[in-house]
Protein backbone atom coordinates (compact mmCIF):
# COMPACT_ATOMS: atom_id res chain seq x y z
CA UNK A 1 0.00 0.00 0.00
CA UNK A 2 1.10 3.46 -0.54
CA UNK A 3 2.38 5.80 2.23
CA UNK A 4 -0.45 7.68 3.59
CA UNK A 5 -0.13 11.25 3.30
CA UNK A 6 -1.56 12.33 6.21
CA UNK A 7 -5.15 14.31 6.21
CA UNK A 8 -5.89 17.02 9.31
CA UNK A 9 -6.25 15.27 12.63
CA UNK A 10 -10.07 15.06 13.65
CA UNK A 11 -10.31 13.54 16.77
CA UNK A 12 -7.13 13.53 19.05
CA UNK A 13 -6.86 11.14 22.16
CA UNK A 14 -4.32 12.52 25.07
CA UNK A 15 -3.03 10.17 27.62
CA UNK A 16 -6.38 9.45 28.90
CA UNK A 17 -6.89 7.34 31.75
CA UNK A 18 -10.26 5.73 32.32
CA UNK A 19 -12.59 4.40 35.07
CA UNK A 20 -16.02 2.81 35.45
CA UNK A 21 -16.45 3.53 39.14
CA UNK A 22 -13.01 2.24 40.74
CA UNK A 23 -12.22 -0.25 38.06
CA UNK A 24 -9.97 1.42 35.56
CA UNK A 25 -10.77 0.35 32.00
CA UNK A 26 -8.35 2.13 30.48
CA UNK A 27 -4.32 3.46 31.15
CA UNK A 28 -2.78 5.93 29.21
CA UNK A 29 -4.40 6.24 25.56
CA UNK A 30 -3.60 8.15 23.28
CA UNK A 31 -4.95 8.13 19.25
CA UNK A 32 -4.69 10.63 16.78
CA UNK A 33 -7.30 10.17 14.08
CA UNK A 34 -7.01 11.08 10.65
CA UNK A 35 -10.35 12.81 8.92
CA UNK A 36 -11.91 11.53 5.77
CA UNK A 37 -10.21 8.01 6.71
CA UNK A 38 -11.04 4.48 8.56
CA UNK A 39 -9.35 3.97 11.37
CA UNK A 40 -9.36 0.55 12.98
CA UNK A 41 -9.58 -0.83 16.20
CA UNK A 42 -8.49 -4.63 17.11
CA UNK A 43 -7.96 -6.54 20.29
CA UNK A 44 -9.54 -9.37 22.33
CA UNK A 45 -12.88 -9.04 23.74
CA UNK A 46 -12.85 -7.22 27.47
CA UNK A 47 -9.66 -4.75 26.16
CA UNK A 48 -12.23 -1.29 26.05
CA UNK A 49 -12.40 -0.90 22.49
CA UNK A 50 -15.94 -0.22 22.93
CA UNK A 51 -15.27 2.30 25.99
CA UNK A 52 -12.44 4.19 23.71
CA UNK A 53 -15.30 4.65 21.26
CA UNK A 54 -17.73 5.79 24.10
CA UNK A 55 -15.07 8.43 25.14
CA UNK A 56 -15.42 10.31 21.91
CA UNK A 57 -19.14 10.66 22.02
CA UNK A 58 -19.46 10.71 26.21
CA UNK A 59 -22.18 8.03 25.82
CA UNK A 60 -20.15 6.40 29.07
CA UNK A 61 -21.70 9.23 30.64
CA UNK A 62 -25.25 7.78 30.53
CA UNK A 63 -24.13 4.27 32.23
CA UNK A 64 -23.07 5.34 35.95
CA UNK A 65 -20.16 6.39 37.57
CA UNK A 66 -17.13 6.73 35.08
CA UNK A 67 -13.98 9.14 35.24
CA UNK A 68 -11.49 10.34 32.53
CA UNK A 69 -8.59 11.84 32.97
CA UNK A 70 -6.56 13.24 29.93
CA UNK A 71 -8.14 14.98 26.83
CA UNK A 72 -9.87 14.27 23.97
CA UNK A 73 -10.59 16.89 21.70
CA UNK A 74 -12.81 16.76 17.94
CA UNK A 75 -11.14 19.59 15.69
CA UNK A 76 -9.14 20.33 18.50
CA UNK A 77 -11.63 21.44 20.53
CA UNK A 78 -12.09 19.94 23.92
CA UNK A 79 -15.27 17.98 24.42
CA UNK A 80 -15.10 18.06 28.17
CA UNK A 81 -14.31 21.23 28.35
CA UNK A 82 -17.27 22.78 30.49
CA UNK A 83 -19.73 24.33 28.84
CA UNK A 84 -19.39 21.96 25.61
CA UNK A 85 -23.14 20.67 24.58
CA UNK A 86 -23.19 16.86 25.08
CA UNK A 87 -26.21 17.06 22.84
CA UNK A 88 -24.45 19.31 20.36
CA UNK A 89 -21.31 16.86 20.38
CA UNK A 90 -23.48 13.73 19.65
CA UNK A 91 -25.00 14.86 16.76
CA UNK A 92 -21.55 15.47 15.11
CA UNK A 93 -20.52 12.08 16.33
CA UNK A 94 -22.82 9.61 15.42
CA UNK A 95 -22.81 5.71 16.39
CA UNK A 96 -23.58 2.71 15.13
CA UNK A 97 -24.31 -0.04 17.84
CA UNK A 98 -22.85 -3.41 17.50
CA UNK A 99 -26.57 -5.10 17.11
CA UNK A 100 -28.92 -2.94 14.90
CA UNK A 101 -31.18 -1.00 17.03
CA UNK A 102 -34.12 0.61 14.63
CA UNK A 103 -36.72 2.42 16.63
CA UNK A 104 -39.87 0.06 16.12
CA UNK A 105 -41.64 2.79 14.22
CA UNK A 106 -41.88 2.98 10.58
CA UNK A 107 -38.16 3.27 8.31
CA UNK A 108 -39.42 6.85 7.09
CA UNK A 109 -39.45 8.02 11.23
CA UNK A 110 -36.54 6.07 11.73
CA UNK A 111 -34.57 8.32 9.62
CA UNK A 112 -36.31 11.53 10.12
CA UNK A 113 -35.85 11.19 14.08
CA UNK A 114 -32.65 12.81 14.42
CA UNK A 115 -33.70 15.99 11.65
CA UNK A 116 -36.72 16.13 13.79
CA UNK A 117 -35.03 16.59 17.07
CA UNK A 118 -33.27 19.53 15.40
CA UNK A 119 -37.17 20.91 14.80
CA UNK A 120 -37.05 20.53 10.58
CA UNK A 121 -40.22 19.61 10.69
CA UNK A 122 -41.55 20.57 6.80
CA UNK A 123 -42.51 17.03 5.30
CA UNK A 124 -40.74 17.98 2.03
CA UNK A 125 -37.27 18.69 3.80
CA UNK A 126 -37.59 16.03 5.58
CA UNK A 127 -38.54 13.91 2.53
CA UNK A 128 -35.11 14.69 0.82
CA UNK A 129 -33.22 14.10 3.52
CA UNK A 130 -34.09 10.86 4.13
CA UNK A 131 -33.89 9.61 0.89
CA UNK A 132 -30.92 11.47 0.25
CA UNK A 133 -29.77 9.33 3.83
CA UNK A 134 -31.15 6.33 2.70
CA UNK A 135 -29.55 6.55 -0.56
CA UNK A 136 -26.14 7.15 0.91
CA UNK A 137 -26.57 4.04 2.96
CA UNK A 138 -27.37 1.92 0.17
CA UNK A 139 -30.81 1.12 0.77
CA UNK A 140 -33.00 3.39 -0.66
CA UNK A 141 -33.56 0.65 -3.88
CA UNK A 142 -34.86 -2.08 -1.30
CA UNK A 143 -37.24 0.15 0.45
CA UNK A 144 -38.45 3.36 -1.36
CA UNK A 145 -41.78 1.87 -1.47
CA UNK A 146 -42.29 0.79 1.64
CA UNK A 147 -41.21 3.84 3.71
CA UNK A 148 -44.27 3.58 6.11
CA UNK A 149 -43.69 -0.27 7.05
CA UNK A 150 -42.01 -1.04 10.61
CA UNK A 151 -38.42 -1.16 10.65
CA UNK A 152 -38.43 -4.28 12.26
CA UNK A 153 -39.66 -5.46 9.24
CA UNK A 154 -36.77 -5.20 7.15
CA UNK A 155 -33.55 -8.41 7.76
CA UNK A 156 -30.55 -7.46 10.60
CA UNK A 157 -28.22 -6.07 7.38
CA UNK A 158 -31.46 -3.60 6.05
CA UNK A 159 -31.86 -2.72 9.66
CA UNK A 160 -28.19 -2.25 10.23
CA UNK A 161 -27.85 -0.08 7.21
CA UNK A 162 -31.02 1.76 8.58
CA UNK A 163 -29.49 2.41 11.21
CA UNK A 164 -26.69 4.02 9.13
CA UNK A 165 -29.12 6.11 7.71
CA UNK A 166 -30.74 7.33 10.35
CA UNK A 167 -26.77 8.16 11.81
CA UNK A 168 -26.67 10.01 8.37
CA UNK A 169 -29.70 12.10 8.37
CA UNK A 170 -27.94 13.95 11.34
CA UNK A 171 -25.16 15.36 9.19
CA UNK A 172 -22.46 14.05 11.59
CA UNK A 173 -18.78 14.80 10.53
CA UNK A 174 -17.63 11.19 12.42
CA UNK A 175 -18.74 8.12 12.87
CA UNK A 176 -17.93 5.58 15.03
CA UNK A 177 -18.63 1.99 14.99
CA UNK A 178 -19.21 -0.73 17.18
CA UNK A 179 -18.73 -4.42 15.76
CA UNK A 180 -21.79 -3.56 13.09
CA UNK A 181 -20.80 -6.36 11.17
CA UNK A 182 -20.81 -9.09 14.13
CA UNK A 183 -24.77 -9.85 13.98
CA UNK A 184 -24.58 -10.11 10.46
CA UNK A 185 -23.94 -12.78 7.45
CA UNK A 186 -21.31 -12.57 5.38
CA UNK A 187 -23.71 -10.87 2.33
CA UNK A 188 -25.02 -8.24 4.83
CA UNK A 189 -21.21 -7.53 5.78
CA UNK A 190 -20.01 -7.05 2.40
CA UNK A 191 -22.76 -4.43 1.65
CA UNK A 192 -21.90 -2.10 5.03
CA UNK A 193 -17.92 -2.73 4.24
CA UNK A 194 -19.42 -0.90 0.38
CA UNK A 195 -21.05 1.99 2.41
CA UNK A 196 -17.88 2.38 4.36
CA UNK A 197 -15.46 2.83 1.40
CA UNK A 198 -18.14 5.48 -0.22
CA UNK A 199 -18.98 6.97 3.19
CA UNK A 200 -15.27 7.95 3.94
CA UNK A 201 -15.08 10.60 1.22
CA UNK A 202 -17.25 12.40 3.35
CA UNK A 203 -16.63 10.89 7.05
CA UNK A 204 -14.40 10.26 9.60
CA UNK A 205 -14.98 6.82 10.80
CA UNK A 206 -13.48 4.80 13.35
CA UNK A 207 -14.53 0.82 13.10
CA UNK A 208 -14.07 -1.52 16.27
CA UNK A 209 -13.89 -4.88 14.95
CA UNK A 210 -13.49 -8.29 15.44
CA UNK A 211 -12.60 -9.36 12.30
CA UNK A 212 -9.49 -8.91 11.37
CA UNK A 213 -9.68 -9.83 7.57
CA UNK A 214 -12.27 -7.23 8.39
CA UNK A 215 -9.49 -4.32 9.83
CA UNK A 216 -7.23 -5.36 7.36
CA UNK A 217 -9.96 -5.02 4.01
CA UNK A 218 -11.73 -1.07 5.11
CA UNK A 219 -9.24 0.57 7.11
CA UNK A 220 -6.31 2.94 6.94
CA UNK A 221 -5.33 2.74 10.09
CA UNK A 222 -5.57 0.20 13.01
CA UNK A 223 -5.01 0.20 16.76
CA UNK A 224 -4.12 -2.94 18.40
CA UNK A 225 -5.70 -2.88 21.81
CA UNK A 226 -4.51 -5.47 24.92
CA UNK A 227 -4.95 -6.39 28.72
CA UNK A 228 -2.35 -7.92 30.40
CA UNK A 229 -4.68 -9.74 32.42
CA UNK A 230 -8.77 -9.46 33.62
CA UNK A 231 -8.67 -6.68 35.58
CA UNK A 232 -5.97 -4.70 34.17
CA UNK A 233 -6.57 -1.64 32.09
CA UNK A 234 -6.60 -2.06 28.66
CA UNK A 235 -3.66 -0.58 26.54
CA UNK A 236 -3.03 0.87 23.27
CA UNK A 237 -0.14 -1.79 22.14
CA UNK A 238 0.48 -0.40 18.52
CA UNK A 239 -0.97 2.31 16.43
CA UNK A 240 0.18 3.01 12.67
CA UNK A 241 -1.00 2.08 8.87
CA UNK A 242 -3.18 -0.97 8.48
CA UNK A 243 -0.46 -1.90 6.35
CA UNK A 244 2.38 -1.95 8.53
CA UNK A 245 0.19 -3.28 10.93
CA UNK A 246 -0.23 -6.42 9.06
CA UNK A 247 2.76 -6.68 7.68
CA UNK A 248 5.48 -5.78 9.46
CA UNK A 249 4.45 -4.48 13.30
CA UNK A 250 6.75 -3.01 15.90
CA UNK A 251 5.33 -5.33 18.66
CA UNK A 252 5.75 -9.08 19.38
CA UNK A 253 2.14 -8.83 21.15
CA UNK A 254 0.67 -7.29 17.71
CA UNK A 255 2.19 -9.98 15.45
CA UNK A 256 1.25 -12.87 17.97
CA UNK A 257 -2.16 -11.47 17.94
CA UNK A 258 -2.56 -11.61 13.89
CA UNK A 259 -1.02 -14.31 13.16
CA UNK A 260 -2.26 -16.55 15.74
CA UNK A 261 -6.08 -15.03 14.14
CA UNK A 262 -5.29 -15.31 10.68
CA UNK A 263 -3.66 -19.14 11.71
CA UNK B 1 -47.65 -52.19 36.34
CA UNK B 2 -44.68 -51.39 34.55
CA UNK B 3 -42.84 -48.10 35.28
CA UNK B 4 -43.40 -46.41 32.04
CA UNK B 5 -47.23 -47.08 32.77
CA UNK B 6 -46.90 -45.66 36.56
CA UNK B 7 -45.65 -42.43 35.37
CA UNK B 8 -48.72 -41.77 32.84
CA UNK B 9 -50.77 -42.95 35.61
CA UNK B 10 -48.76 -39.91 37.73
CA UNK B 11 -48.99 -37.72 35.19
CA UNK B 12 -52.96 -38.08 34.39
CA UNK B 13 -53.12 -37.39 38.39
CA UNK B 14 -51.20 -34.47 37.83
CA UNK B 15 -52.57 -33.21 35.14
CA UNK B 16 -56.04 -33.35 37.09
CA UNK B 17 -55.05 -31.53 40.28
CA UNK B 18 -53.18 -28.73 38.57
CA UNK B 19 -56.54 -28.18 36.27
CA UNK B 20 -57.97 -28.30 39.32
CA UNK B 21 -56.41 -25.45 41.45
CA UNK B 22 -56.59 -23.67 38.56
CA UNK B 23 -60.54 -24.01 38.02
CA UNK B 24 -60.39 -23.47 41.91
CA UNK B 25 -58.83 -20.04 41.53
CA UNK B 26 -61.89 -18.94 38.30
CA UNK B 27 -64.35 -19.85 40.27
CA UNK B 28 -65.05 -17.38 43.09
CA UNK B 29 -64.94 -14.77 40.35
CA UNK B 30 -67.29 -16.98 38.60
CA UNK B 31 -69.50 -17.27 41.06
CA UNK B 32 -69.71 -13.85 42.23
CA UNK B 33 -70.56 -12.86 38.51
CA UNK B 34 -73.65 -15.63 38.22
CA UNK B 35 -74.83 -15.22 41.54
CA UNK B 36 -74.99 -11.51 41.16
CA UNK B 37 -76.56 -11.97 38.02
CA UNK B 38 -79.11 -13.85 38.91
CA UNK B 39 -80.10 -12.29 42.06
CA UNK B 40 -79.55 -8.74 40.71
CA UNK B 41 -80.77 -8.93 37.39
CA UNK B 42 -84.22 -7.94 37.61
CA UNK B 43 -83.25 -5.19 39.46
CA UNK B 44 -81.59 -3.57 36.29
CA UNK B 45 -84.36 -1.65 35.04
CA UNK B 46 -83.96 1.80 33.06
CA UNK B 47 -85.54 3.90 35.99
CA UNK B 48 -83.04 2.20 38.28
CA UNK B 49 -80.26 3.32 36.30
CA UNK B 50 -81.02 6.29 35.76
CA UNK B 51 -83.36 7.62 38.91
CA UNK B 52 -82.94 9.18 41.89
CA UNK B 53 -83.66 7.20 44.92
CA UNK B 54 -86.60 7.32 46.49
CA UNK B 55 -88.45 7.04 50.27
CA UNK B 56 -85.42 6.49 51.95
CA UNK B 57 -84.00 4.82 49.31
CA UNK B 58 -86.34 1.68 49.25
CA UNK B 59 -87.33 1.85 46.01
CA UNK B 60 -86.33 4.10 42.95
CA UNK B 61 -82.85 4.14 41.64
CA UNK B 62 -79.30 4.71 42.31
CA UNK B 63 -78.01 7.36 39.69
CA UNK B 64 -76.76 9.23 42.19
CA UNK B 65 -74.66 6.45 43.34
CA UNK B 66 -73.43 5.65 39.77
CA UNK B 67 -72.61 9.64 38.55
CA UNK B 68 -70.60 9.99 42.07
CA UNK B 69 -68.54 6.42 41.28
CA UNK B 70 -68.28 7.84 37.82
CA UNK B 71 -66.61 11.16 38.68
CA UNK B 72 -64.30 9.53 41.52
CA UNK B 73 -62.93 7.47 38.96
CA UNK B 74 -62.06 9.79 36.91
CA UNK B 75 -60.95 12.47 39.46
CA UNK B 76 -58.60 9.75 41.06
CA UNK B 77 -57.46 8.52 37.30
CA UNK B 78 -56.37 12.36 36.10
CA UNK B 79 -54.51 13.04 39.47
CA UNK B 80 -52.42 10.14 39.93
CA UNK B 81 -51.91 8.56 36.28
CA UNK B 82 -49.77 12.14 35.62
CA UNK B 83 -48.46 11.99 39.09
CA UNK B 84 -47.98 8.09 39.10
CA UNK B 85 -46.14 7.93 35.42
CA UNK B 86 -44.16 10.86 36.24
CA UNK B 87 -42.37 9.81 38.98
CA UNK B 88 -41.73 6.31 37.92
CA UNK B 89 -40.10 8.24 35.16
CA UNK B 90 -37.93 10.28 37.47
CA UNK B 91 -37.25 6.42 39.39
CA UNK B 92 -35.85 4.71 35.63
CA UNK B 93 -35.04 7.60 33.38
CA UNK B 94 -33.62 10.29 35.53
CA UNK B 95 -32.80 9.49 39.30
CA UNK B 96 -29.25 7.77 40.38
CA UNK B 97 -29.85 3.91 40.91
CA UNK B 98 -28.69 4.34 44.77
CA UNK B 99 -29.82 4.48 48.31
CA UNK B 100 -32.38 7.82 47.55
CA UNK B 101 -33.94 5.72 44.87
CA UNK B 102 -33.96 2.27 46.86
CA UNK B 103 -35.59 4.04 49.80
CA UNK B 104 -38.45 5.66 47.57
CA UNK B 105 -38.94 2.30 46.26
CA UNK B 106 -39.24 0.54 49.59
CA UNK B 107 -41.66 3.56 50.47
CA UNK B 108 -44.02 2.76 47.95
CA UNK B 109 -43.77 -0.73 48.11
CA UNK B 110 -44.84 0.25 51.48
CA UNK B 111 -47.75 2.10 50.94
CA UNK B 112 -49.69 -0.32 48.88
CA UNK B 113 -50.02 -2.45 52.29
CA UNK B 114 -51.15 0.29 54.26
CA UNK B 115 -55.05 -0.43 54.89
CA UNK B 116 -57.49 2.03 53.06
CA UNK B 117 -59.43 3.03 56.14
CA UNK B 118 -55.85 4.94 57.55
CA UNK B 119 -55.78 6.61 53.95
CA UNK B 120 -59.22 7.90 54.95
CA UNK B 121 -58.15 9.31 58.13
CA UNK B 122 -55.31 10.83 56.17
CA UNK B 123 -57.21 12.59 53.37
CA UNK B 124 -60.15 13.58 56.02
CA UNK B 125 -56.98 15.40 58.05
CA UNK B 126 -55.32 16.73 54.96
CA UNK B 127 -57.48 17.56 52.27
CA UNK B 128 -60.99 18.16 53.88
CA UNK B 129 -59.96 19.65 57.33
CA UNK B 130 -56.48 21.27 56.77
CA UNK B 131 -57.18 22.40 52.94
CA UNK B 132 -60.14 22.59 54.09
CA UNK B 133 -61.79 21.22 50.84
CA UNK B 134 -64.55 20.04 52.59
CA UNK B 135 -66.24 16.33 52.21
CA UNK B 136 -66.14 17.10 48.37
CA UNK B 137 -65.11 15.12 45.04
CA UNK B 138 -62.02 16.88 44.82
CA UNK B 139 -61.14 15.54 48.23
CA UNK B 140 -62.19 12.32 47.60
CA UNK B 141 -60.36 12.04 44.40
CA UNK B 142 -57.06 13.01 45.77
CA UNK B 143 -57.40 10.51 48.81
CA UNK B 144 -58.08 7.81 46.31
CA UNK B 145 -55.36 8.96 44.27
CA UNK B 146 -52.62 8.85 47.06
CA UNK B 147 -54.68 5.43 47.54
CA UNK B 148 -53.91 3.66 44.01
CA UNK B 149 -50.71 6.08 43.53
CA UNK B 150 -48.34 2.63 44.34
CA UNK B 151 -49.84 0.85 41.75
CA UNK B 152 -50.13 3.09 38.93
CA UNK B 153 -46.08 3.82 39.75
CA UNK B 154 -45.11 -0.25 40.17
CA UNK B 155 -47.11 -0.46 36.92
CA UNK B 156 -45.42 2.32 35.02
CA UNK B 157 -41.94 1.63 36.38
CA UNK B 158 -42.33 -2.06 34.90
CA UNK B 159 -43.54 -0.46 31.78
CA UNK B 160 -40.72 1.79 31.54
CA UNK B 161 -37.92 -1.19 32.52
CA UNK B 162 -39.13 -2.88 29.95
CA UNK B 163 -38.13 -0.46 27.00
CA UNK B 164 -35.04 -2.29 25.81
CA UNK B 165 -31.77 0.21 27.18
CA UNK B 166 -30.61 0.18 23.07
CA UNK B 167 -33.73 2.31 22.47
CA UNK B 168 -32.54 4.68 24.48
CA UNK B 169 -28.67 4.60 23.70
CA UNK B 170 -29.84 4.96 19.84
CA UNK B 171 -32.10 8.03 21.05
CA UNK B 172 -29.12 9.67 22.97
CA UNK B 173 -26.47 8.97 20.61
CA UNK B 174 -28.69 10.76 17.78
CA UNK B 175 -28.05 13.93 19.48
CA UNK B 176 -31.80 13.75 21.70
CA UNK B 177 -31.66 15.09 25.44
CA UNK B 178 -33.04 12.80 28.07
CA UNK B 179 -35.98 14.40 27.79
CA UNK B 180 -36.53 13.71 24.21
CA UNK B 181 -35.76 10.36 24.55
CA UNK B 182 -38.26 9.72 27.47
CA UNK B 183 -40.90 11.50 25.49
CA UNK B 184 -40.26 9.85 21.50
CA UNK B 185 -39.30 7.04 22.45
CA UNK B 186 -39.13 5.21 26.22
CA UNK B 187 -42.86 6.74 26.78
CA UNK B 188 -44.42 5.67 23.13
CA UNK B 189 -42.94 2.02 23.96
CA UNK B 190 -44.22 1.39 27.32
CA UNK B 191 -48.21 3.04 27.03
CA UNK B 192 -49.32 -0.27 26.80
CA UNK B 193 -48.21 -1.19 30.78
CA UNK B 194 -49.15 2.13 31.86
CA UNK B 195 -52.38 1.42 30.77
CA UNK B 196 -52.47 -1.37 32.93
CA UNK B 197 -51.44 0.24 35.57
CA UNK B 198 -54.74 2.57 35.12
CA UNK B 199 -56.67 0.06 35.13
CA UNK B 200 -55.72 -1.45 38.43
CA UNK B 201 -56.07 1.88 39.59
CA UNK B 202 -59.43 2.15 38.09
CA UNK B 203 -60.46 -1.47 39.77
CA UNK B 204 -59.35 -0.54 42.93
CA UNK B 205 -60.64 3.00 43.32
CA UNK B 206 -64.52 2.40 41.99
CA UNK B 207 -64.70 -0.34 44.49
CA UNK B 208 -63.00 1.57 47.20
CA UNK B 209 -65.22 2.35 50.68
CA UNK B 210 -62.83 2.93 53.70
CA UNK B 211 -61.10 5.71 51.99
CA UNK B 212 -64.64 7.57 50.74
CA UNK B 213 -66.48 7.50 53.82
CA UNK B 214 -64.63 10.63 55.38
CA UNK B 215 -64.00 12.14 52.41
CA UNK B 216 -66.47 12.36 50.01
CA UNK B 217 -69.54 10.00 50.66
CA UNK B 218 -72.87 11.14 52.07
CA UNK B 219 -75.43 8.62 52.54
CA UNK B 220 -78.03 10.60 50.52
CA UNK B 221 -77.98 13.82 48.74
CA UNK B 222 -81.48 15.22 46.96
CA UNK B 223 -79.43 16.65 43.59
CA UNK B 224 -76.60 15.73 41.82
CA UNK B 225 -72.95 16.90 42.30
CA UNK B 226 -72.55 20.30 40.51
CA UNK B 227 -68.85 20.87 40.98
CA UNK B 228 -65.61 19.28 42.47
CA UNK B 229 -66.62 20.46 45.63
CA UNK B 230 -69.56 18.68 45.78
CA UNK B 231 -70.43 16.06 48.31
CA UNK B 232 -71.02 12.69 45.90
CA UNK B 233 -73.06 9.78 46.30
CA UNK B 234 -70.95 6.30 45.50
CA UNK B 235 -71.64 2.88 44.91
CA UNK B 236 -69.76 1.06 47.40
CA UNK B 237 -70.66 3.31 50.35
CA UNK B 238 -74.45 3.38 49.13
CA UNK B 239 -73.88 -0.43 48.84
CA UNK B 240 -72.92 -0.16 52.51
CA UNK B 241 -75.21 2.16 53.28
CA UNK B 242 -78.47 0.13 51.72
CA UNK B 243 -76.63 -3.52 53.26
CA UNK B 244 -76.39 -2.53 56.77
CA UNK B 245 -77.95 1.26 57.76
CA UNK B 246 -81.64 0.65 56.71
CA UNK B 247 -83.82 -1.57 58.05
CA UNK B 248 -86.75 -2.99 55.78
CA UNK B 249 -84.27 -2.28 52.41
CA UNK B 250 -85.78 -4.55 49.47
CA UNK B 251 -83.15 -7.21 48.42
CA UNK B 252 -83.53 -6.01 44.76
CA UNK B 253 -81.69 -3.26 46.25
CA UNK B 254 -78.52 -4.23 47.30
CA UNK B 255 -78.04 -7.39 44.56
CA UNK B 256 -78.65 -4.38 42.20
CA UNK B 257 -76.72 -1.74 43.38
CA UNK B 258 -74.20 -4.37 43.73
CA UNK B 259 -74.05 -5.91 40.33
CA UNK B 260 -74.04 -2.41 38.78
CA UNK B 261 -70.85 -1.79 41.14
CA UNK B 262 -68.88 -4.74 39.38
CA UNK B 263 -70.38 -4.35 35.48
CA UNK B 264 -69.02 -0.22 36.12
CA UNK B 265 -65.58 -1.58 36.75
CA UNK B 266 -65.50 -3.93 34.31
CA UNK B 267 -66.86 -1.60 32.12
CA UNK B 268 -63.35 0.62 32.92
CA UNK B 269 -61.25 -2.68 33.02
CA UNK B 270 -62.75 -3.71 29.60
CA UNK B 271 -62.14 -0.27 27.52
CA UNK B 272 -58.67 -0.19 29.19
CA UNK B 273 -57.56 -3.63 27.72
CA UNK B 274 -59.21 -2.90 24.24
CA UNK B 275 -56.56 0.67 24.46
CA UNK B 276 -53.58 -1.85 25.53
CA UNK B 277 -54.38 -4.34 23.13
CA UNK B 278 -54.34 -1.56 20.37
CA UNK B 279 -51.26 -0.40 21.26
CA UNK B 280 -49.76 -4.05 21.94
CA UNK B 281 -50.77 -4.98 18.38
CA UNK B 282 -48.12 -2.49 17.02
CA UNK B 283 -45.52 -3.24 19.35
CA UNK B 284 -42.78 -5.79 18.52
CA UNK B 285 -39.24 -5.76 19.33
N1 LIG C 1 -20.82 0.11 31.81
C1 LIG C 1 -19.76 -0.51 32.35
N2 LIG C 1 -19.62 -0.55 33.70
C2 LIG C 1 -18.56 -1.17 34.26
N3 LIG C 1 -17.58 -1.77 33.58
C3 LIG C 1 -17.66 -1.76 32.23
C4 LIG C 1 -18.76 -1.13 31.56
N4 LIG C 1 -18.57 -1.28 30.22
C5 LIG C 1 -17.42 -1.97 30.08
N5 LIG C 1 -16.86 -2.26 31.28
C6 LIG C 1 -15.60 -2.98 31.51
O1 LIG C 1 -14.56 -2.28 30.88
C7 LIG C 1 -13.68 -3.18 30.21
C8 LIG C 1 -13.62 -2.84 28.73
O2 LIG C 1 -14.89 -3.09 28.16
P1 LIG C 1 -15.23 -2.78 26.64
O3 LIG C 1 -14.82 -1.39 26.34
O4 LIG C 1 -16.63 -3.14 26.43
O5 LIG C 1 -14.27 -3.80 25.89
P2 LIG C 1 -14.35 -4.36 24.40
O6 LIG C 1 -15.29 -3.50 23.63
O7 LIG C 1 -12.94 -4.30 23.91
O8 LIG C 1 -14.80 -5.77 24.49
C9 LIG C 1 -14.20 -4.58 30.48
O9 LIG C 1 -13.49 -5.13 31.56
C10 LIG C 1 -15.63 -4.35 30.86
O10 LIG C 1 -16.06 -5.32 31.78
MG1 LIG D 1 -17.09 -4.02 22.69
Amino acid sequence: MAELDGNKIKVRIESVDFYYEDFKALEDISIDIESNRVTALIGPSGCGKSTVLRLMNRMHEVMGKTRLKGKVTLDDQDIYAPGVDVVELRSRIGEIFQKPNPFPKSIYDNVAFGPRLQGRKSRSELDGIVEKALKQAALWKEVKNKLNTSALELSGGQQQRLCIARTLAVEPEVILMDEPCSALDPVATQQIEDTMEVLKENYTIIIVTHNMQQAARVSEYTGFMLIQETGEPGKLVEFGPTSKIFTMPDKKETENYITGRFG
Amino acid sequence: MSHVRKQLVYEKIAHTFLGLAAALTAAPVIIIIVFLLVKGSAALTPEFLTGMPREGMKSGGIFPAILGTFYLVIGTVLFSVPVGTLAAIYLTEYAKQGRLTRTIRLAIANMAGVPSVVYGLFGLGLFVLFLKMGTSLLAGSLTLGILVLPVVITAAEEALLAVPQSFRQASLALGATRWQTTRKVVLPNSISGIITGTVLAIGRAAGETAAIMFTVAAFFLPALPSSPFSQAMALPYHLYTVSTQVPGMPEAIKWGTALVLLLLVLLFTLTAALVRARFRRKKRW
